[in-house]
């Protein structure tokens, strides 16, 4: 084991004439281990994906020399760099501790702002609340403090056994820069979320006059409870939920139907049905036409107009297709030679095999079906198939939220305001799915590289 | 992972290639063996049966549309049935073209959609490729995915909502005309979203805040696939960062940038109707209004359809023109088209 060797050579030794062609081996251990000291704050914790490569690493390591001893059981454990106790327990420190800090801000916030309609009950429970997450506070240093301590041990662990990997840079002036300009960037992007929802906490009269930029100056949940309350905001809702889950799976199955045929090199006149598929991709008759057919079959001001259309699209045919393409065609042989129809081969086997492939065009599909509202301003007119986003257009441009309703309530809320709180509504499922879509994401760049 | 996503990549290029190169040279063979079995399996009618359900909603959604073109040449304004316009109205030639190129409007809607496109072309393009190959270079892994999560928000927002936040942001008297008059910077509150000197700004910002960490997904996928021994190989040899980026990183994602530059030139007359629709409003219309948006007007709630199928006539070819050409030209340069 020459490895294990040469990654225990103590950090002192000069080896700096060496530095420019690292031998191979050390070279492969440094690649492991590319967080440590790489400019983060905490250097010493790594994420999941680096302690699985460090394991590999290590276990072909077993007989290397003894760790430090420590007298307790617990900073054994942690300090282990095999086991991911260190991991969990961080991770409940930080959760713990991101949830006191949030709290005692938020209430930092809430108690010295005015609240719409609060009473002096309300404000002495949230400066009580208050004092008791300031009290919080204490313990959540202290857990800091020992999660500190106990990385910095781990710090000496892991030094003690692998070398300080050679291929990490320096930071530069550009670097921060860089991370700077970047960051400034992903704010202005961010930034008009964040005067979404405090707009949409604000008083909607004390709105009007201007001013409130990042967090709400008289906070109330009354525009939230006006939206809520609204049967128009809710049946558009259901709409938009309705044609989404509806118009992704059709879509989704009547895709990979027509891709899986054109994926197998056996369908006869293959190249006259690509050649079908590109040329629309060309040319198009454009929109009139387009409206036109659609209310000569009937589609116009119905539910289905808004499935039928989005059934098919020749791009996300090809992507599907060349997704298929790339199982095996021995799996097929096989399945043949078992007595699998088409078909059968494509639903029992093709399709749970292309799982990346699906959840990428799911995503597109479903995320252009929650976004879309010019086909509800072309295709349909009566109220009842309003799309969400359509509803929220029209509540933007044309303050339509506030018509109809008692003046007295008319002094109080705005339908900015108003519009603002169905933004956030309409937002949150979208925030829901968004791990997911970070998840798939790694797939996504996968099929997105395929229109290379 | 890699290994699949290049098998996947590789995997299309054949989809063209296959379909170019594979059939005329397979061509003999498959003769012989269409007239050994000239009966077809179950499974090819299956296949077939399969494959047909695309030409059937082709034809319906993408070439009955192609016939109704003939409109275009009839007068047909207001009729609502498609057929009974098509078989019955008068034909009157090339009037409906006529009446659009001599139509006041039509040097500054040519310029709205040009002037618009070529601006999205110039800053909207590259901006998204420079941006993938910074955030490539950031030193801590997390802050990279925290940049990709932040930045890809916004293109899961519609643009009802996204634009509507900045009808809310630019409103007169309670959003930024209102802070900038505040400040002192402006004398007095600009109408930032009925000034159509604004329009353009308004739109190729929010296009870049909306649009560019999802626009650089692409080239971010393709740095990604550059071998990291090309990199290792440049340092030895003596190359700092800029030369990296310069020699290896823009070499390597050329065919990318190439393919999608044809794909926007061909695109040269579309401008996103979605996104112009939020911030069209009435006393902005010299600078906002754009073919699509002159197209849907008049040929929706105007009734006025040949005169828009006409107008959208023209668009299709030059927008098959431009596909064409750009791709001509991209294969002159580079060797590789699309198609």
């Amino acid at each position: 084991m020459k490895r294990t060797k040469k990654s225990n050579i103590p950090q002192t030794q000069p080896d700096e004439q060496n530095a420019d062609m690292v031998p191979p081996l050390e070279g492969d251990v440094a690649d492991m281990v590319p967080t440590l000291d790489s400019g983060d704050a905490d250097t010493v914790s790594l994420s999941d994906a680096d302690m699985a490569a460090m394991m590999e690493v290590l276990e072909e390591e077993e007989a290397s020399p003894a760790l430090p001893v420590y007298r307790s059981a617990f900073m054994r454990a942690v300090t282990d760099l095999y086991s991911d106790s260190y991991l969990r327990l961080k991770k409940l420190v930080s959760l713990c501790v991101g949830f006191i800090v949030l709290g005692v801000l938020v209430l930092a916030y809430l108690s010295h702002v005015q609240i719409d309609g609060g009473s002096v009950g309300l404000y002495r429970t949230l400066d009580v609340l208050f004092y008791v997450f300031c009290g919080l506070l204490l313990p959540a240093a202290g857990a800091v403090g020992g999660l500190i301590y106990v990385s910095l041990a781990r710090k000496k662990v892991w030094l003690s056994r692998f070398r300080k990997s050679k291929l990490n840079r320096r930071v530069r002036t550009f670097d921060v820069v860089l991370a700077i300009l970047i960051g400034i960037f992903c704010i202005l992007c961010i930034y008009p979320i964040i005067y979404v929802v405090a707009g949409s906490f604000n008083q909607g009269a004390d709105y009007a006059i201007g001013g409130v930029w990042i967090l709400p100056r008289v906070f109330t949940f009354e525009n939230y409870r006006v939206v809520l309350e609204d049967t128009d905001f809710w049946r558009s809702y259901g709409v938009t939920i309705a044609r989404t889950v509806v118009g992704t799976a059709t879509a989704l199955v009547f895709t990979a139907i027509v891709a899986y045929a054109m994926s197998r090199p056996n369908l006869k006149f293959r190249r006259v049905f690509y050649w079908i598929n590109i040329f629309t991709m060309f040319f198009s008759g454009g929109l009139v036409p387009y409206f036109l057919i659609i209310r000569s079959i009937g589609l116009f001001d119905s539910f289905w107009v808004y499935i039928i259309p989005g059934l098919y699209s020749v791009y996300n045919m090809i992507v599907l297709q060349s997704g298929f393409r790339s199982i095996s065609p021995d799996i097929h042989d096989a399945a043949m030679i078992d007595g699998a129809g088409e078909f059968r081969i494509f639903w029992q086997i093709y399709m749970p095999l292309s799982k990346p492939v699906l959840a990428t065009i799911v995503l597109w599909v479903a995320v252009g079906h929650w976004n879309s509202y010019f086909d509800t301003m072309i295709y349909t007119s009566s109220e009842e198939l309003q799309s969400l986003q359509y509803f929220l257009l029209k509540a933007i441009q044309t303050s339509s939220m506030t018509e109809g309703m008692p003046p007295e309530m008319m002094e109080r809320l705005s339908p900015q305001t108003l519009a603002l709180a169905a933004i956030i509504l309409s937002i949150i499922p979208v925030f829901c799915f968004f791990p997911l879509v970070r998840k798939n994401f790694a797939s996504g760049i996968m099929v997105g590289s395929l229109k290379g | 992972m890699a290994k699949e996503n290049e098998l996947l990549f590789d995997e299309t290029c054949a989809v063209s290639a296959d379909v170019a190169e594979a059939a005329p040279a397979g061509s003999v063979a498959q003769k012989k063996e269409r007239k050994k079995r000239k009966r077809w399996s179950m499974n090819d009618w299956v296949l077939l049966a399969m494959a047909s359900l695309s030409v059937v909603f082709l034809a319906i959604f993408a070439y009955a549309p192609l016939y109704g073109l003939i409109l275009a040449f009839k007068d047909g304004d207001g009729w609502l049935n498609i057929s009974h316009a098509i078989s019955q109205a008068d034909w009157c030639g090339f009037e409906n073209f006529e009446a659009f190129f001599s139509d006041p409007d039509f040097g500054n809607i040519i310029l709205n959609t040009l002037g618009l496109n070529l601006l999205q072309l110039a800053i909207n393009f590259p901006l998204p490729i420079l941006f993938a190959v910074l955030t490539a270079e950031l030193i801590s892994n997390r802050y990279k995915k925290f940049v990709q999560t932040v930045t890809f928000f916004p293109h899961f927002i519609s643009w009802a909502v996204y634009g509507g936040i900045f009808l809310s942001l630019f409103a007169l008297d309670t959003g930024l005309p209102a802070l900038l008059q505040k400040w002192g910077i402006t004398g007095d509150k600009v109408d930032i979203l009925g000034g159509p000197e604004y329009f353009w700004p308004i739109i190729i910002i929010t296009s870049l805040l909306k649009g560019m960490g999802w626009g650089s997904v692409i080239y971010v996928a393709a740095i990604a696939a550059i071998p990291q021994e090309l990199y290792e190989a440049a340092k030895m040899d003596g190359a700092n960062r800029f030369h990296k980026i310069m020699y290896i990183t823009i070499p390597s994602i050329a065919p990318t940038i190439t393919l999608f530059f044809i794909l926007s030139v061909s695109g040269l007359l579309n401008n996103g109707i979605e996104h112009l629709l939020v911030f069209q409003n009435t006393s902005n219309i010299e600078r906002s209004e754009v073919l699509d948006t002159y197209i849907y007007k008049y040929g929706i709630p105007d009734f006025r359809y040949s005169y828009a199928t006409a107008i959208g006539l023209i668009k299709s070819l030059v927008a098959l023109f431009l596909l064409v050409s750009s791709n001509w030209v991209c294969k002159k340069i580079s060797g590789k088209g699309i198609y």
